[in-house]
């Protein structure tokens, strides 16, 4: 028979069972959807990356030989090695310059390792031809069978016909790179210009091997190459069987994760709180069922299954959305990031954790309330009057006292507002983080705009250019004649180079796509007037330095250097000795710093070099002006391998951020989202609670609309102290970024928290707290008073 | 204890005359086993200043009736006036207004709202209202709070007073707007008989200073403090008693 009591409670109490039934679904929903993704995704990561078959290491060197191919294949625990190669070339798009990394494979059949996918085309092009990488091209216009204009460093333009697209799921989207990946035989490298060379030694060794073993067969096969008169560069050790973005995308979805678990922690106190008050109300019916023979056991097991059941329809309704979410989620995933997903099955674990989340949540939450209740004597529950005891903001209270003077009402709602601390600091917890997220990031880009903008201060010149080969100062001057207003036209010494420890071998941990660890060493001129980096230890280059290096912080910091130390760099393999005498702060690009007459006794020749910087006269049209220079360079078939004018590197500084900030306020604002949605389901619980008390108020004068008015104070009151909160979270995480830019760049990013950004980031959350209460303030504002005086 | 309404009043006292004024006013519930008529044909004329008892078993009709007179609910037949003015009609809104001004609501459990001090649940009628200048608000219910002898809990919670004291408490907030008609339901079914005679002694210094009062109880002994007795059984009227 108490079966059929509880059947038929729950019909009479189904406004309060839906309100259980949504927090909790609501909850799993999006438990579901987050966890079923991140055991998809993680899992296609993985399976993408292993599935190339990447190379557990890679050496640098000068030239892959048979005989060093040898060498690494019987090297006691490598399992296969293979020669490639990557080529940093242009590609031009709508008569612009863009970025391209060609892939150069040996042979397209046998390739084993960092293998990619077929996508459309031929699977292997023609000499002369090339593969592209199919998200990289509609970046750069590659349409299969159409040719595209592509200029390595040392080659001429050349017109490359595309013969098929591939998908390579270990690389960054083209897009967010902003760079185009080719493939290429090593025929066509050479007529592109290029040696034919093959430069990187990569290595399997097999099973599962940890970092420190892929370490130290690596680092013994590059001494053993280095020993037997090899010229070895440098190693790079990707952390094992992980995908280049795998910790990335892990981290992204763990923290999506934490917020569903938050959410359902919400929906686990509301549960809590609904059926409290619900037994508070049954309290009597207890006592009779008591009264009859009930025993306490049989009364909590009455709520036991009560509970069970809405766990059971909580999972049945959200279980399924929150799969097809998941599946949702984990392809804008993979779009993003550059991976296929072939099996969209969560891992079965998912379903345990699921399952025992939806069952045992609303169980755990409310066995408190359950077994109070079902302990009640019969005494207590017959004589029980409903009457409330105990202060119900707490200490709290007398810190509001002074807030009166805004009117009764106003103090109404925002006492309101304090009166389930818990509910409050979670509904704060998740709009003060999402807030946090938002602020810091638009904060951390105005401060990274001020911070790029140095650029045009400490740079003092208009336009920069580099030349694939040394052009003379002469032909230079000769070119410039025919262009009016170039104020200064400074040549600087120009090589790409590596800084390594003497006698050591470099060990890097980037993958074989992720750099070479180069970077370029910088002939000074002696009357140098286009420089003025802020020297942040030692000093600047003086007129008497030879063998006087100056670093840019950020490299100063990674190779470990200091003043006084001897470096050694090697340009294309020709190494040499230099002393530091000083850092500098330097934002977008450079190196190191050495005299030219130096410079150009070791790797080129006087009164040559491959860097101009043109600084035009004030008042000159700026673009008119580089629009002339770069045609009077072409018309003097000047090597020119890129052209930037100063504008452009502030502008790739400031939109380096953007992609990045773009994903943060994205993901702050859907955590919002999240938040407005605990923040509806305890606005709701709240109002539902205070049902007598809003019927009392009505009872005394207060219309609809001030009880709407008086609902909506108490959700705006959230939202505010959530804001204040957010601010409070930015600040530390601020200025850790901040901290993080000193280490780069040799100053932290200047501290700024943009009115703007606060203002903007008040409106979002009030906008969501508007909306989040406008249901229950409607459902409080349209109480009937009578009914409303009656609710127990 | 009575009350120097003098010092009190908003603006409704003085006047003599019809205060309320029910005529045929019915009531019928629709409920899953039929129509259940509550309150069938009542007529009612109270002067100002009046003090009358509502008495009746459980059932009786007894909330209804007040519940009808103080607009909470609306009847189903018959017309209502209170101070000439038509209760019936109106939209929720008008009527939460118009009780604010015109209405007092004394109820059993007090009713307090726990997250407002003492002096706040008093202060709140006149905010909602506005009947009385913002400046002069704390002054007023600091002056009721006295009157009814808890001034030195005024900062208090609710929750810290005892049952009577929360119950003086509502009487002073149900006076905060000066209404002309006051209407408790059981007002002492929760307290001692000590604590209770105090109220009900509150009540008709109340109605000697020109309140109209309604009050719906359960106890014999207030038909000696009130003016008239009208008793319910059924919906309807079944006796009408002066006092003499």
């Amino acid at each position: 028979m108490r079966w059929i009591k509880l059947l038929r409670d729950v019909k009479a109490e189904r406004g309060r069972t839906m309100l259980m039934l949504a927090a909790v679904g609501f909850a799993l929903f999006a438990v579901t959807a987050m966890l079923a993704s991140y055991g998809i995704v993680t899992r296609e990561v993985t399976r993408n990356y292993m599935s190339t078959n990447p190379a557990s290491a890679t050496i640098d060197v000068a030239e892959v030989t048979p005989q060093m191919l040898e060498v690494a294949k019987t090297y006691p625990g490598i399992a296969d090695a293979e020669a490639r190669s990557v080529v940093e070339a242009r590609v031009k798009v709508g008569g612009e310059w863009m970025r391209m990394l060609l892939f150069v494979v040996d042979d397209f059949v046998t390739i084993r390792m960092n293998l990619f996918q077929p996508y459309s085309g031929a699977a292997a092009p023609a000499d002369g031809a090339m593969l592209v990488e199919k998200v990289a091209a509609p970046l750069i216009g590659a349409v299969e069978g159409q040719t595209i204009i592509i200029k390595t460093p040392h080659g001429p333009e050349t017109a490359v016909r595309v013969d098929g697209m591939v998908h390579d799921t270990t690389l960054a989207p083209a897009w967010q790179e902003q760079s185009g990946y080719g493939y290429i035989s090593r025929a066509t490298l050479a007529m592109l210009g290029e040696a034919p060379d093959l430069g990187e030694l990569r290595i399997l060794v097999p099973g599962k091997p940890t970092q420190a073993e892929v370490d130290g067969i690596a680092m013994g096969l590059a001494e053993q190459l280095k020993a037997s008169g090899f010229d070895v560069h440098g190693v790079k050790v990707p952390p094992p069987g992980q995908h280049p973005h795998g910790g990335q995308i892990a981290i992204s979805l763990a923290t999506f994760l934490s917020f569903a678990v938050l959410a359902l922690v919400l929906a686990a106190i509301l549960v809590a709180a609904v059926l409290a008050a619900t037994l508070a109300r049954q309290s009597r019916e207890i006592g009779i069922m008591k009264a009859v023979g009930a025993r306490s056991s049989q009364i909590a097991g009455l709520y036991a299954v009560f509970l069970l059941g809405l766990g059971v329809v909580s999972l049945a309704v959200s279980v399924p959305p929150g799969l097809w979410a998941a599946g949702q989620l984990s392809l804008l995933m993979a779009d993003t990031m550059n991976f296929t997903i072939a099996d969209f099955t969560p891992p079965t674990w998912v379903f345990g954790v699921v399952v025992a989340a939806g069952i045992l949540m609303p169980l755990a939450a409310a066995a408190f309330p359950i077994l109070k209740a079902s302990r009640i004597t019969v005494r207590e529950a017959i004589s029980s009057g409903g009457t409330a005891t105990g202060s119900p903001i707490g200490i709290v209270a007398p810190l509001l006292t002074g807030i009166g003077v805004f009117g009764v009402s106003y103090v109404l709602a925002v006492r309101n507002s304090i009166r389930r601390p818990g509910r409050l600091a979670l509904s704060i917890a998740m709009l003060a983080t999402a807030g946090g997220l938002f602020i810091t990031a638009l904060s951390v880009r105005d401060g990274w705009q001020v911070m790029a903008a140095n650029v045009l201060t400490d740079r003092n010149y208009d336009l920069e250019l580099t030349f694939s080969e040394p052009v003379a100062r002469s032909v230079i001057g000769e070119a410039l004649t025919l262009v009016s207003g170039v104020e200064t036209a400074e040549l600087w010494g120009y090589e790409q180079a590596a800084l390594t420890s003497a006698g050591a071998i470099d060990l890097m941990r980037t993958y074989p796509d992720g750099g070479h660890g180069s970077f370029a060493v910088l002939g000074v001129p002696e009357d140098m007037s286009t420089l003025d980096l802020p020297v942040r230890g030692g000093r600047w280059l003086e007129p008497d330095d030879t063998n006087a290096i100056v670093l840019g912080q950020g490299r100063h910091l990674k190779a470990g250097t200091e003043i006084g130390d001897w470096v050694t760099i090697s340009v294309e393999g020709k190494p040499s000795e230099w002393q530091v005498v000083g850092f500098v702060r330097e934002l977008g690009g450079g190196g190191a710093y050495v005299p030219k007459a130096t410079f150009d006794k070791l790797y080129g020749a006087a009164e040559v070099g491959k860097m101009l910087r043109i600084r035009l006269a004030p008042g000159i049209d700026r673009d008119q002006a580089i629009e002339a220079i770069e045609a009077a360079f072409n018309a003097a078939t000047l090597p020119v391998e890129r052209s930037a004018p100063l504008t452009m590197l502030y502008e790739a500084l400031v939109g380096h951020v953007e992609v990045p900030v773009r994903m943060i306020v994205a993901a702050a604002v859907l955590l919002a989202a999240i938040g407005g949605l605990g923040l509806a389901s305890m606005m709701t619980v709240n109002v539902l609670e205070r049902t007598r008390e809003i019927g009392i108020m009505k009872a005394i004068g207060a219309t609809p609309a001030l009880v709407l008015q008086i609902v909506l104070g108490e959700a705006v009151t959230i939202a505010v102290l959530s804001w204040l909160v957010a601010i409070v979270v930015a600040a530390p995480l601020i200025l850790a970024i901040g901290q993080l830019a000193s280490g780069m760049f040799g100053s932290a990013l200047p501290f700024t928290l943009p009115p703007s950004a606060l203002a903007l980031w008040l409106a979002i959350i009030l906008v969501i707290a508007a909306v989040a209460s406008i249901w229950p303030a409607l459902r409080a504002a349209r109480l009937v008073v009578r009914e409303a005086l009656a609710y127990t | 204890m009575t009350l120097d309404l003098a010092k009190t009043r908003v603006g409704h006292g003085g006047e003599g005359g019809a205060l309320l004024t029910a005529s045929g006013v019915g009531k019928r519930y629709a409920t899953q086993a039929g129509h259940f008529t509550a309150l069938s044909e009542i007529d009612l004329h109270l002067e100002r200043g009046a003090f009358l008892a509502v008495v009746g078993k459980s059932g009786s009709g007894k909330s209804t009736l007040i519940n009808l007179l103080t607009g909470i609910d609306r009847p189903t037949s018959g017309t209502i006036k209170v101070a000439g003015e038509a209760v019936t009609g109106k939209t929720e809104s008008e009527l939460a207004a118009w009780r604010g001004r015109n209405v007092g609501i004394v109820f059993q459990f007090f009713q307090l709202l726990p997250t407002l001090t003492i002096a706040e649940n008093i202060i709140l009628p006149m905010d909602l209202t506005r009947a009385v200048p913002a400046g002069q608000r704390r002054q007023r219910a600091m002056d009721l709070l006295s009157r009814v002898g808890i001034a030195d809990q005024a900062d208090k919670f609710p929750a810290m007073l005892s049952g009577g004291q929360q119950q003086r408490a509502a009487i002073a907030r149900a006076l905060a707007n000066d209404p002309p008609l006051l209407v408790a339901d059981e007002p002492t079914g929760n307290l001692d008989s000590k604590t209770a005679e105090g109220v009900l002694a509150l009540f008709s210094g109340l109605a000697a200073a020109g309140t109209t009062i309604v009050i719906v109880t359960h106890e014999h002994d207030v038909m000696s403090l009130v003016d008239r007795t009208i008793t319910l059984a059924d919906g309807r009227i079944v006796g009408d008693t002066a006092r003499s």
